[in-house]
């Protein structure tokens, strides 16, 4: 798969939130999300847990036929490396620093953070590979939770049947987002990029 | 005690939209919802049995990240199971099955088990079932809908069902379907509890 195949595929026909699922609950739940802190973030961890998560998977519980330990290598190894990293930010002067190990932080124990790793690394890409994927994948999920947030904002204006205003109207708008994304399937993104 | 004013744990689902990560990507037949469903309820209410016996022996900084451990632990420990049962299921599944350990009610159940002191039981019961209960109706009536049959947990390769060759909505086993139809479950939901006149979650 060249890198621009990889790039495509990871944010529109394998989109983290609308096609894995992955990262589903923060999204839906309305959070007052600031937009680059929100992206910066989501881009350190998940790139951080990717990269840690694909080196112990390749390089010790596949050739050790172990990948059934893959959710205590996650708990064990990779959540403390995210906590520890996030205090690091944490404790830097730079106030947004600050602000983004605070997201960082809160992210260890996401589906959307492990679930990532998983995919990435259980796809046998290179390292690089690994990187920009999981870089492409987390640029994914924020355009879906942004597209979510303005379309939440119109549905709130709409005027809809009382039992479907909020989270059921997000959940259907959700689903036809997903028939959108899908549409840029697999195959059509190796046609055009190789 | 008017039935208005009685406290009620609201389903985690369709209540707090809680859990959504497996349901709508991987529940596509009735096995995969079963299997999905009732990892997340076992691995909960286990922790929640093992849980408040940690509070007394773990100091408090090192409450969270053992107790992260031992859902991994038994998320690792259903995946083998899984993968022993049906090896058919598990590598249908895929990552799902070890991401049972960041589930939200797993989440959710370490945060309520080691923050309070009281039994998680009374909270932990209802949500575990509501859990399981809507994972077992999405995912049959998505699989019905969606290809028209309905695939049991059997041992082995699963054994499935035919009820017609021509299936009414096939969109329903893509994950665009998923969260459809999970929305329309979430309005069911809120509109009984309008009727029955429950403060809406």
């Amino acid at each position: 798969m060249s890198y621009l195949s990889i790039v495509l595929t990871s944010v529109f026909s394998a989109n983290a939130l609308l096609v894995y699922g992955l990262g589903a609950c923060p999204a839906f739940r309305r959070e007052g999300r600031k937009p680059f802190v929100s992206i910066v973030s989501l881009v350190v961890v998940n790139l951080f847990a990717s990269g840690v998560f694909w080196a112990f998977r390749v390089l010790a519980l596949a050739p050790l036929h172990l990948e059934a330990l893959e959710a205590i290598v996650y708990a064990v190894v990779v959540a403390p490396l995210i906590k520890y990293l996030a205090r690091a930010l944490v404790a830097s002067e730079s106030p947004f620093l600050s602000r983004v190990g605070t997201s960082v932080d809160e992210s260890a124990l996401s589906c959307l953070v492990f679930g990532l790793a998983l995919l990435i690394a259980r796809r046998g890409y290179s390292l690089p590979e690994a990187l920009l994927a999981s870089l492409a994948s987390a640029i994914g999920y924020w355009a879906a939770i942004v597209l979510l947030d303005a379309i939440r904002e119109r549905l709130e204006l709409s005027a809809l049947p009382e039992s479907f205003k909020g989270k059921p109207a997000l959940l259907l708008s959700a689903g036809l987002m997903a028939m959108a994304f899908m549409g840029m399937d697999t195959v059509f993104v190796k046609t055009i990029a190789g | 005690m008017d039935e208005k004013l009685k406290p009620f744990v609201p389903n985690p689902v369709m209540g707090g939209l809680l859990g959504l990560c497996p349901l709508v990507a991987a529940a596509d037949s009735f096995a995969d919802g079963a299997v999905i469903g009732l990892g997340a309820a076992l691995s909960a209410l286990a922790l929640g049995a093992l849980l408040p016996l940690l509070r007394g022996v773990l100091p408090q900084r090192l409450r969270s990240p053992v107790a992260f451990i031992l859902a991994a632990s038994l998320a690792a420990l259903y995946s083998v199971g899984v993968e022993a049962y049906s090896p058919t299921l598990a590598s249908g599944l895929g990552l799902y099955l070890p991401l049972t350990a960041v589930n939200c009610i797993i989440i959710a159940t370490l945060r309520h088990s080691l923050r309070d002191e009281g039994s998680p039981f009374p909270w932990l019961l209802p949500t575990a079932a509501g859990y399981l209960l809507v994972a077992l109706l999405l995912s049959g009536l998505r699989e019905f809908l969606g290809t028209g049959t309905l695939t049991l947990p059997s041992p082995g390769s699963p054994s499935a069902i035919v009820f017609t060759q021509v299936p009414p909505l096939r969109l329903l086993i893509a994950p665009a379907g998923g969260f459809m139809l999970l929305g329309c479950f979430a309005a069911l939901y809120r509109f009984v509890l309008r009727i029955r006149g429950r403060r809406i979650p």
